[in-house]
């Protein structure tokens, strides 16, 4: 097998046909649907995204080094709720914050015991982490939906100009984790431990350290996404982190990850995660119902994974 | 049954010509030849898979022709491959039967299924347990399993390929008991194994294939193993060999493995090697002689391994190490014999793959890549060990098996190691590529580092070592220095033949 072309990044194309779907998505919308084309609707997607963003980070750090995480969606919902109930009785916002990340960071550590040591299949560990932490969630908030006082809410209310602070941490996030993965030790060595985990342990990598990590992330990054979620709803329940978990694996296999671990990034992932969120808000303006909405989210992942298989093969017979 | 000037061609090849056997109830052939001899194509031909080109088959007078292995199978020819097929989690009693599990109305029922297993179980007088799952056996029950499950096929004749390549010692010694028992019942046998010595203990008559010609065809009791080995190999029988020689005479020992043994495999008895400065070892084996043993376990790729281990410049010695990590530690690179499946991250670049053990090497602070040195460096290893490649940030799964290997010998080779091990270092790499996969083994080793090969390919336990260490049985049988290092030795060494010398 000669290869002669000289792609120099063999994710750069099918990452640029998403890219050049998304654009394509945009331009479909701002032509038919009256009232995408504004910064106004700019906005609110950029705004509406972020959740979904922060939680795709911790997905994708999984997802690269060859696991999953779909407990996200039950921690999601637990910190929002361990957030309101600690601000509500009183406790200072930024140390509600913290008991959170604590929270996440925990879940994460419990994945690592499970998946890394003692090598339980993550799609079981983190269904069962998402089945209790979402009841924990239900428990602790028994059952109703808890409020969050305005003051404790400034991450999601609150502006510098027109800017929401959730999107400024979001943006931070993005470029940050962008710059681990691409330009940092671990970044490389998640990358080659989601390629093939008995390479890298025999050429001396830390593979359970690595391997446990990016679960540690994810727990992390869900529970920032919860206390923006509880922030920007100025309340909290069980039942608010129920898609959450499939929109960020959506997303990050949109932007070209591989489920076999190995491929990914994070300018895919925001790819992936606008692309999701230009269709549900244009589909909006256009009324189309929301069950549709999920008909074609589902559909556009089908075809986004179709299309890279095909290149793939292409790429390896080439 | 008879076979009459059997040949083979594909295409223009002729890989298999003239062959004439009778296979006698109650007889064993012994078939030898090297890998590529055309011993798997005459299998296949006797047992139905592939069609012969030339010659005839002839069965109890009656020429006969088979369409599919089921026609050999109706006919009592029954072949048990080197690869076992068996459903690992269903009960022996269900693999025995299969796919004829009796039935009654209401399905499959166990418990006839388990009598008609113990019955052909107990026939052929084993003690196995029929309830017990395919999977909880040890690999000679398997195999036995497997041959009870021909037999109940009433084999008339039945071919063993290469039965006893996992096997231990007493193991081998029970299969080989049953297969006499079974030849005194009256069944003939073709018995395959690179274990010369076991083929010379089983048949009635040694049937030598080189170049898909029988070459030889002879009682057992008239022919020995020096002679078998020398016309498998042919004209480069007894050529001595020119190796190249060492520019500093190797002193040193910066290696030393004392006592090894395995939990795992208890044949790895008392292994004791010496590996010095400047020289290339070869270690030789047989699959199942203990060879990849030692080389897994000084990467730190086998657990349960005890003995010590006493690497030049570390105060004292060590235990075995048990994790690559360790190893790395103590200054051993490995270099494993799966480059697919341990050694390399296809879906990664080459550039990634070639860094991997030497990245903090391009990282400065907080572990921040320095992008550019590290493609600069992966550039350098690959010009150097001549890796073909348009760009190192190409996907190392888009190079040829040779490239590949290149590129997972330079990762190593990058760490420059006091000590490299490697396993199976050319398996399936083209000729081109191994010839320089030895020249850099050799220029590595004559720069003052020691190089462990460990390989079950005799021609590359020649060519591309100083000394080569034989083991057989999970011992150090022999040591071949460079004035007695032919292929014919080694081999003969290595199948068992007893090779003294004072």
């Amino acid at each position: 097998m000669t290869d002669t072309r000289t792609f120099s990044l063999s994710r750069l194309p099918a990452l640029a046909t998403v890219g050049i779907f998304l654009v394509v998505v945009v331009a479909g919308f701002a032509i038919f649907a009256q009232g995408f084309w504004t910064p106004n609707n700019a906005s609110t997607i950029v705004i509406t995204a972020s959740v979904i963003m922060i939680a795709s980070l911790g997905q994708l750090l999984v997802v690269i080094s060859g696991g999953f995480d779909l407990s996200i969606g039950g921690v999601l919902p637990l910190t929002a709720v361990v957030y309101a109930s600690l601000t509500t009785a009183g406790v200072p916002m930024l140390a509600a914050m913290a008991v959170c990340l604590a929270v996440g960071i925990a879940v994460g550590l419990v994945h690592t015991y499970f998946i890394v040591h003692l090598k339980i299949n993550p799609l079981i560990t983190t269904l069962a982490t998402m089945s209790i932490t979402a009841g924990l969630a239900f428990t602790l908030a028994n059952g109703q939906t808890l409020t969050v006082p305005p003051e404790a809410g400034i991450l999601g209310d609150r502006a510098i100009g027109t800017i929401p602070w959730h999107v400024i941490l979001m943006i931070v996030l993005v470029v940050l984790m962008h710059l681990v993965l691409a330009h940092t030790l671990l970044g490389r060595r998640i990358y080659m431990v989601g390629g093939n985990p008995e390479a890298a342990r025999l050429a001396g990598v830390r593979v359970t350290v690595i391997g446990g990590s990016v679960y540690v992330f994810s727990g992390f990054f869900a529970a920032v996404a919860g206390i923006v979620t509880a922030s920007q709803l100025l309340a909290a329940s069980g039942a608010m982190g129920s898609t959450i978990t499939m929109q960020s694996l959506a997303a990050v296999v949109l932007g070209g990850a591989a489920l076999t671990g190995g491929r990914g990034s994070v300018p895919g992932a925001v790819i992936g995660v606008l692309l999701l969120g230009v269709i549900a808000n244009g589909m909006s303006i256009l009324h189309v119902p929301s069950f549709y909405q999920q008909v074609v989210t589902g559909l556009v992942l089908l075809a986004a994974v179709t299309l890279s298989r095909l290149q793939e093969r292409a790429r390896r017979s080439g | 049954m008879e076979l009459r000037g059997i040949g083979k061609r594909y295409g223009t090849n002729q890989v298999l010509q003239e062959i004439d056997l009778e296979l006698v109830p109650g007889r064993c052939i012994g078939l030898v030849g090297e890998n590529g001899a055309g011993k798997s194509t005459l299998l296949s031909i006797i047992s139905g898979k592939t069609p012969q080109t030339q010659g005839t088959l002839t069965l109890d007078g009656q020429e006969v022709s088979f369409r599919s292995p089921r026609d050999a199978r109706a006919l009592g020819i029954q072949l048990i491959p080197q690869e076992l097929a068996y459903v690992p989690h269903l009960s022996v009693a269900e693999n025995l039967m299969m796919p004829n599990w009796p039935k009654n109305r209401w399905g499959v029922t166990q418990r006839w299924l388990r009598r008609a297993g113990a019955d052909a179980v107990a026939r052929l007088g084993l003690d196995i347990d029929v309830r017990r799952d395919m999977i909880d056996l040890s690999l000679a029950e398997r195999q036995l399993v497997e041959i009870a499950k021909a037999l109940l096929g009433d084999a008339r004749v039945l071919i063993l390929d290469e039965p006893t390549a996992s096997l231990h010692a007493r193991e081998t010694e029970l299969l080989l008991g049953k297969l006499r028992e079974l030849k005194a019942d009256g069944v003939s046998l073709i018995y395959v194994s690179h274990h010369l010595d076991e083929s010379f203990e089983i048949s009635d008559e040694i049937v030598v294939l080189r170049n898909g010609r029988m070459e030889d065809r002879r009682e057992t009791t008239e022919t020995s193993l020096g002679r078998t080995v020398g016309l498998m190999l042919g004209g480069e029988y007894e050529k001595p060999e020119a190796t190249p020689v060492a520019a500093g005479s190797p002193t040193e020992v910066v290696l030393r493995l004392q006592g090894w043994n395995s939990e795992l495999q208890p044949a790895i008895d008392d292994v004791s090697l010496e590996i010095r400065t400047g020289e290339v070892v070869g270690i030789f084996g047989l699959v199942g002689s203990g060879a990849e043993t030692v080389a897994r376990a000084l990467g730190g790729h086998e657990k349960r391994v005890a003995g010590s281990v006493f690497v030049q410049g570390s105060a004292a010695e060590v235990p075995v190490p048990s994790t690559p990590r360790r190893a790395q530690a103590l200054g051993i690179a490995y270099v494993p014999a799966e480059r697919k499946t341990d050694g390399l991250a296809l879906n990664q670049t080459i550039s990634e793959n070639l860094t991997l053990m030497v990245l903090g090497r391009f990282a400065g602070a907080a572990g921040w890549m320095k992008g550019r040195a590290q493609l600069a460096g992966a550039q350098a290893l690959a010009t150097e060990t001549d890796v073909r490649c348009t760009s190192v940030r190409q996907d190392v799964g888009e190079l040829s098996g040779g490239n590949q290997q290149k590129v997972l010998l330079a990762s190593r080779l990058a760490a420059a190691p006091p000590v490299l091990v490697l396993h199976e270092p050319t398996r399936g790499v083209d000729i081109g590529s191994r010839t320089q996969i030895h020249q850099q083994l050799s220029a590595f080793a004559r720069q003052g580092a020691a190089v462990v090969l460990v390989t079950s390919d005799v021609q590359e336990a020649i060519d591309a070592t100083d000394r080569l260490i034989v083991m057989r049985d999970g011992r150090v049988v022999d040591e071949l220095t460079r004035e007695r290092k032919t292929k014919s030795l080694a081999l003969e060494t290595a199948a068992g033949g007893a090779v003294t010398h004072d």
